[in-house]
Order: structure tokens, then sequence, then C-alpha cells
């Protein structure tokens, strides 16, 4: 994570671009595929915050506090509209 | 039956049909009124012509040459003698009428501006994004534009505005218009303008709006019907098709003969009166039309619309066999998963079952039983159909019981009526939360109601005001093993809402226990056994607590109660009767918190804290840890077990019980002037501008404040008056503090005082100028002033306190009326966005597509109805059966 102005805001979850080798580690064990991921707009301000430029088609991990569990990693598809 | 095979539907155009089109769909053409000669045969090119389908046995349709039942009939149509303005589309007429010009037909804009408007639609359409509403908007914003224009930019001439008079009729400066004139003025039209005008001119154009020809709806649609007197009785659609054919003759024939113009425009007018009601019957502006009987006239548009129309009544609404509703009474020694079903009802519902070789001899029985009452008092469920291997239905008589009841063998079905432990639903609308439709044991009584345990009517939010149910009997196999497995009572007692019971005792059941169980209750061997009679109990009476006490030994209400207790049962909380503002220490003298060890309870009174839905500990923890089948047991039990109690001890109350000594009320009286005293101080402080402020509030607003914290902290002290003199030798107290019902708030409101009433979370300030009523002065912001009532339900109130409580009670229920109707389309729309998603195997939650929108059920994949509170582990609990030392 930068130092984005957007990450200090607590309502705004971690999220972490994810390379192709570690989408197939990570969705493997879920059972689901790419395109049954929920979406992200790639106009989304917390993707143009992060390090790396996001693409249609990249996998975000989104580190979520939960009132249920404590933590939940979601994950997200990038899709231009 | 070939034709019955479904075809895809590829596309749909939703368009205005032309009088091609109805020519073409025709099939025949309607040229006499008549419909029947003499033989009662149909007459040719009547109205119910053999071409337009058939409602007769026996014959068949002329265009397809299928019988009755199997033909959905065909369109024919009529031909009019004169044109006629569709009443549904008069509106629209005189729009396209108004923004284009008579003479040359165009539309009142500038090449340029139809350009523009074109552009936008076509880029609609072929966005393929434009629903009709946008293209409809941009439409209406080109019609308007050009109704404006007073010349036309085409051919120069001006242009005179052209009105309706409602529903049909066109002038023209005062000069009627005739839907000829209409017509081939919306002919005139060229293609090129119609996009902008809202038509699309590959399907339609606008002069379809006025009627040339009709078309007729096939017979099937408009069955007549033979009555017993032999004679004929025609449906409404073609009594009025009847009208239009005489009228249409006769100004055809008046036309033809040169018939003096008078005369042919009152046919003309006469015609376009009956096909506009032949549409609706209802249009505003025209007298309806009648039947011969003074009835008005059912057509096509009282076809459809309202609640009892088509798409209502027929389309969305969908009524089911084996199904019942009744009035619910209720029975207390029933189980909570039964339901009374009365014998009358229980006479028309059945259940298939299917004959093998272990209920052969049964269902032989009940065929007999069923003509040979053996107990005529009795309930036996009897068999008057039975299913043969072949398929074939056999109604029994008392010709042919004998016969088929000797002939029966594995392979066949019968209906049989219903009987004790079937498994039914019951449901109670509004049906908002799963636990509205549960699945019931029957029970076959005496009487005329279904019957239920008190304790079901919370999930149903059911009373006996002549609330009524629904009753459906499960029919397959697999329904009743689905029924029993997910929907039965005790699956439901706890909720999936907050991980809690939803289904316990209440009311009596509270009251009951806490009489039984409380201080120092105790009961001989009479009583004992009297309530312990009420429960199937196989244990053992206890030793008694009090052996030696004077007339033969006594059991605590206590010990009655731990029968009903499982032995490993450990548990020490708080009474709904606690003391909040005491020391736990003093609290325990006081019997006011529960102990239970080893399923024994050692002290505290049975009350709301421990059997009640929602915060019953007791029952919380079986039917946690216990399961759904013993939680059912265990409310069975303590609901009869509280009965029991209450018929040794009883319980009333009644005004009496809201009686305070003289010098109490003097005391509350003392209190309340005191607290008037200090709102006059703060008003003139404020008159005088001395008033200090509180932070982030203007003056006005600490002023009220203030007067509302001091005016309640009045009630609250009038009603602790009250209560001091309020003991628990007083049944409506026993009530409040044990949760049963009421509060003790109810009991000081009638005690001791109402205290201020409140519109929209403030004093009452509304009314006459700078006043709420003409009893007081001009800006008085005292107490009496502004809605404080001084006194109590019991002594009454005077006429301004009257009024106010009347103001504070007409909000409640307001807000109530408001708060049901939208908090019921919140939760249509939240069903509707929410009802196709699933909980799969792998605990993801997945819509119909496949995708996620949840990765992990509730992001913790906890059952709710497992968890306690939403935890799903008793942390609390495990610490302190690890610290006990597994005591």
């Amino acid at each position: 994570m930068n130092d984005n102005i957007l990450w200090l805001n607590k309502l705004v979850p971690k999220h972490v671009l994810l390379d192709d080798s570690e989408v197939e580690e990570k969705l493997e064990p879920l059972n689901v595929k790419r395109e049954q991921l929920p979406r992200i707009l790639l106009k989304d301000p917390a993707l143009k915050a992060l390090d790396k430029e996001a693409n249609p088609g990249d996998v975000i991990e989104i580190h979520r506090v939960s009132e249920s569990a404590g933590s939940n990693l979601a994950y997200r598809v990038v899709v231009e509209e | 039956m070939r034709e019955m095979i479904p075809k895809r539907i590829g596309k749909i155009d939703f368009a205005l049909m032309g009088p091609k089109e109805f020519r073409k769909l025709s099939s025949t053409k309607v040229i006499t009124a008549d419909t029947y000669d003499d033989d009662g045969f149909p007459i040719p090119m009547g109205l119910m012509d053999l071409h337009m389908g058939v409602i007769e046995p026996g014959l068949r349709c002329k265009t397809s040459g299928r019988k009755m039942d199997e033909d959905p009939g065909h369109f024919g149509h009529i031909d009019l003698a004169m044109p006629v303005i569709h009443s549904g589309y008069s509106k629209t007429v005189k729009d396209v009428l108004n923004a284009t010009h008579p003479s040359s037909g165009r539309i009142m804009l500038t090449q340029d501006r139809i350009d523009h408007y074109n552009k936008q639609i076509q880029a609609l359409i072929d966005s393929d994004a434009g629903t009709t509403v946008s293209i409809g908007g941009i439409s209406r914003r080109a019609v308007r534009e050009a109704a404006k224009s007073k010349t036309c930019p085409h051919c120069g001439e001006e242009k005179i505005k052209v009105t309706l008079d409602k529903p049909t009729t066109f002038r023209e400066e005062g000069r009627k218009l005739t839907p000829k004139e209409v017509r081939s003025r919306l002919e005139k039209i060229p293609d090129s303008d119609l996009l902008c005008l809202g038509f699309n001119p590959k399907i339609t154009r606008p002069e379809y709006m006025v009627l040339t020809v009709l078309p007729v709806p096939p017979v099937p649609m408009r069955p007549s019907i033979t009555l017993e007197s032999g004679e004929r009785s025609e449906d409404d659609l073609t009594h009025k098709l009847v009208d239009v054919l005489r009228i249409n003759q006769r100004l055809r024939e008046n036309r033809d003969a040169g018939a003096p113009q008078l005369i042919v425009e009152d046919l003309w007018e006469l015609l376009q009166y009956h096909i506009t009601t032949y549409f609706d019957n209802q249009t505003a502006g025209i007298p309806t039309a009648r039947h011969r009987s003074g009835r008005p006239l059912k057509t096509i548009v009282q076809r459809l619309k309202g609640k009892e129309g088509r798409f209502r009544s027929n389309l969305s609404g969908k009524r089911v066999n084996f199904s019942a509703r009744t009035v619910i009474t209720p029975d207390p020694y029933l189980s909570i998963n039964q339901v009374g079903v009365p014998e009358l009802a229980a006479r028309e519902l059945t259940v298939p079952v299917r004959i093998n070789i272990h209920n052969l001899s049964f269902m032989r029985e009940l065929i007999k039983e069923n003509f040979v009452p053996s107990n005529p008092d009795k309930y036996i469920p009897g068999i008057n159909y039975m299913i043969r291997p072949d398929g074939r239905r056999v109604k029994l008589t008392d010709e042919n019981w004998e016969f088929n009841h000797d002939r029966l063998e594995p392979g066949f079905i019968v209906e049989r009526h219903l009987m004790d432990g079937d498994v039914v639903l019951f449901n109670r609308q509004p049906s908002l939360h799963r636990m509205s439709m549960m699945a019931h044991e029957v029970r076959i009584m005496k009487g005329k109601t279904f019957r239920i345990n008190l304790c079901v009517c919370p999930p149903y939010n059911a009373d006996f005001d002549g609330d009524e149910m629904n009753l459906h009997v499960v029919q397959s196999e697999e329904a009743r093993a689905e029924a029993r497995i997910l929907m039965r009572v005790q699956e439901h007692i706890r909720s999936p809402r907050f991980g809690g019971a939803v289904i316990g005792a209440i009311h009596d059941h509270i009251t009951g226990m806490f009489l039984l169980t409380h201080g120092e209750a105790s009961y001989d061997i009479d009583q004992t056994v009297r309530i312990l009679s009420r429960v199937e109990n196989k244990k053992d009476l206890p030793k008694p607590d009090y052996p030696k006490a004077k007339g033969g030994p006594r059991w605590s209400g206590r010990q009655i109660f731990s029968v009903l207790l499982p032995d490993d049962m450990n548990l020490k909380y708080n009474a709904s009767v606690y003391f909040a503002d005491r020391t736990p220490k003093e609290n325990e003298e006081l019997d006011m918190v529960v102990e239970i060890v080893n399923g024994n309870m050692i002290r505290g009174p049975v009350d709301g804290n421990s059997i009640s839905a929602f915060k019953g500990r007791i029952l919380e923890e079986i039917s946690r840890l216990k399961g759904a089948d013993a939680a059912r047991d265990f409310i069975d039990k303590v609901t009869r077990l509280a009965v029991g109690a209450l018929m040794e001890t009883g319980c009333t109350t009644g005004i009496d019980d809201a009686d305070v000594p003289e010098d109490a009320l003097e005391q509350i009286v003392d209190a309340q002037k005191k607290a008037v005293k200090k709102v006059d101080k703060l008003v003139s402080d404020y008159n005088k501008g001395k008033l200090k402020p509180r932070p982030g509030r203007s003056v006005e607003e600490t002023l009220e404040v203030e007067i509302m914290s001091l005016l309640g902290k009045v009630r609250d002290t009038s009603g602790e008056i009250a209560g001091w003199h309020l003991g628990m030798d007083n049944f409506a107290v026993i009530m409040a503090r044990s949760g049963a019902r009421g509060s003790m708030l109810n009991l000081s409101q009638m005690a001791g005082s109402i205290g201020q009433q409140a519109v929209r979370g403030e004093r009452i300030s509304r009314g006459y100028e700078k006043r709420t009523l003409s009893h007081f002065n001009k800006g008085d912001l005292g107490a009496d002033a502004k809605g404080f009532v001084r006194s109590s339900y019991k002594r009454g109130l005077n006429p301004t306190e009257y009024f106010f409580h009347s103001m504070g009670g007409r909000e409640g229920l307001v807000d109530t009326a408001v708060r049901t109707s939208r908090s019921g389309y919140m939760q249509r729309r939240l069903v509707n966005a929410l009802e196709d998603l699933r909980v799969k195997y792998d605990d993801t939650v997945r819509n119909t597509a496949n995708t996620v929108v949840q990765f992990k059920y509730g992001e913790d994949s906890i059952d709710p109805t497992r968890s306690k509170f939403g935890d799903a582990v008793d942390i609390d609990a495990l610490i302190e059966e690890v610290t006990s030392g597994g005591k």
C-alpha cells in the first residue's frame, strides 16, 4: 500500500492487485472462475490509488473488516464498464 | 394436437395494428347482427360464425377443423361504413393533429429540427439501450415544439388549433371535425416525419388510430351460455358487437340512399358511441352502456382492469386445491407442532395413499367405515375415490363400495380423508418471514375452527380476534418428508434473524410459572400431584423440600419445575424481576437471581428471563444444546405446568390493582407541583433572557430540553411513588415484573401520572397562534399549556389533558399505518432482489448465473439459527465450564 490519501480513510479496505499465478492459487480452492467473480470498475478510485496500474481482467483482492468474522477476503475482477 | 407445440418467440413488436393486418388476421367478415338460426345453428357471417371457433361440443371449427376445447378460436372483422376514432388514442390523435399542418401534412418544424430529433431517436434505437419511455420523451418534446409554432415552415400557412372534447370529438374553432377528416389529415403525414412524432413508419401509421375495420374477437372469448329454460344468453361483448353491427348497417343504408346529412351524422355518432363503449364502458364523459336489466355491460377494459380483472385476478392470483381456511382459536393442550382441524374440513381434504401389503387391510377398513360407520360419534377418516393402477378414478358409492373394497390391492391409490398425524402446512398472511408458514401435525377435532397452541402466535403474529389461517395438505411423500424435516414448528423455534428462540412461553404461562416458583411457594401432596399430572413425567416425585410442614410434606414450586430440566443443566442468571438499582447480593437475598445446579433449581423464580421467547435463558439453553425436539417438549410441558399452577393459585387483575393510598397521591401531586414550579422558573429565566444555552443548542432548544427532562423525571418519581405502594401481592405488578404482560410504566401511568405528551418528539406546540388551545394565554410555555398530563388513567384526564393525549395517541396510529406500508414495500423489493440467491455446498453464496455474491456465507459460514445470538460459540459458558472444573 502506498501513502495515497485514500487509504487513510478507515472505510476504504485494503486492495491488492494479484498477478496471474496468485489468481490461480487463490481462486482454485474457492472453486470460482474469473468470470464468476463480482466486478469492480476500472475507474474505481481504489484502483487508481494502487501502486501498479490495473487492467481489465485483473483480479483484486480486498481485505475487508467483517462484523461477523473479524476479517474477510473478497475478490473482484476488473472491468471497463 | 401438433399445433399445440410451443414455438420459440424471437422478437415482439408492440405497435398499432392497421386495417390491412386486421383483414389478414380475420377468418371471416361479419355482416349480420344475428347469432343463431331457428335450429340453434350459427349463422354464416354472423357473430357466432363457425370460422371464429366453436363453443358447442360436436361441431368443428371451419378454419382449423378442431373441436371445442382444442380450438382457441380465430378473429373475424367488421368493415365499418364510416371511420371511427379509437377512443384510447384520442389524446395522441390530438397531439399529432396539432403538431402537423393540415394542408402540407408536414410536422411544423424546420427540416433542421426534424433531422435533429430523428437523429436522437435513431441513435437510441441503434444503441439498443432506448426504452420506449426515453424515445417517447424525445418525441413528446418534438411534438410540443411543433405545436407551439403558429405557421407551418413548409407551406407557410397559418395553423388553427384543434381541441379535443373528450372522449372522441375534435373541434377546429368550434367546428366539428369528422373522423373521416381526421383520418385524411393523418394519412397525409409523410413517412419521413413519423419518426419524430414517435411512430415507427416501417410498422405503423398514425391513421391506424382511426378505425375503418373492427376486429371481432373469437367466439370462445365470448361464449354464449344456455340457461336452464333453454334460452340462450349472450356474452356482454357479443351484445356490444350486435349493437355495432346494427348501427353500422343502418349507417351504410342511409348513406347509400343519400339520406339527409343530419341523420347520417347522428348514426355516425351512435356508431362512435358503441365502439367507444365496446372498448371501455367506463369512458369519462359518455353514459355507460347497459344491459336490458340495467346492469352495466362488462366490455374489454372492464375484463382486464382492477382487482377482479384478468391480470390481478387470473394471471397474478393463483388458487390451490387441498387447502382450507377458517378462524383460529386457542387450545393450550395441543403441542406447539399440532393444529386442530375441524371434522368438516378433514372430510373434504384428502391425502393420496398408495396401497401396499401393510396398509391394505387398514384402507379396506376405512372404505367400510365410510359406508357402514361403526361409531357415528367418532371421527374415522373415509375414502371417497380410488385410482386403479390403469389410472382410472373410481368414485365409491353405496352401490359399488363392497365390490371395490374387495378388489382393492397393492398398486391402487386411494384418496383418504385427513387423519391424526398427517403433515400439513399452516400459514397466516402476511407471510413476512419463514416462520409464517410452518408444518404442523393434524389433530382432528369437533367444532369449526382451527386450534393452535398459544406459543406459536408470535411467529404467525396471530391473535384470536377473528384471525383466519390457511392450511395446505401436503400431497406427495417427498413433500411430506421435506415438510417434516425442514418446516415443522420445532425446527423454527430458533430464529435465523438473531439466533435466539422466537417461540416460547407467553402471557399466562409466565405468570403461572412465576406464581409456581417464586419465593417460598410450596404445595402439599395433592396440589403437587395435580400440577405434575398435567405433564408426562417419568421421574419419581422428588423428596419434599419441607417434609415436616404442618399438614403433611410440602414440595417447593422450584422442585416441581425442576422435573422438566435436563440433569446436566447448570445456569446462573438474573430473573426479570431483578432490581437493577440494588447490589447483586441484595438481589440474591430477595430471590431475584436464578441458579440451577445439575438440573435442580436451587433459587430464584421462573419468569420471562427463563422461559419466554427472545430472552428465556433456560429455553435458549435447551433449544441450542438439546435440539429442536427437546425444546418443543420443554415448551409444551412448561406451558401445561404453568396452566396447572395457575389453577391452584389463580390470578386476576382489576382497577383496584392501580389503587394507591391517599398520602401517596399527595406525594405525587407535591412532586408534580415542584416540577411545574421549576418549569415556570425556567420559563421566566428564558423570558428575562437569563437562560444560558447548552453547547450546540439555541436558547429555545435548551429550554425545551430542560423542561422535557424535568417533566420526564417527575413522571418517573410519581411512578416510583406509586410503585412503592404496589407490591408483589398485586397481580398487575406480578405480570409486569415477571415479564408476562405490561410494564411498570403502564402501571405508573394508571396509578400515578401519565406524563408529558409528545408529537414528533417535542412537547405539543401546534394549534392556534402562539398557543395550543384557547384555554391558555398566548406564549404560555408552561407545563400544562404544552401537553403535560398530571392525571393518571385511573383518576381521569381533564379536557385539555384529554385533547393533548389524543394528539399523542393519533401520532402513534399514523406512524404504525405509515410504517407498515413503507416497510412492506421495502421488504417486497428486498425479496425480489435476493430471491434467487443460494448458499451452495462450498459455502459460497451465488445467484442463478452462478456468479459469486459472497465468498463465504455471512463471511463466517455460520448458520444463525444454530448460533448463540450470532456467535458461533458460547465462549462465556465454555470458560465457566472449564474454570469450574467441570462441576
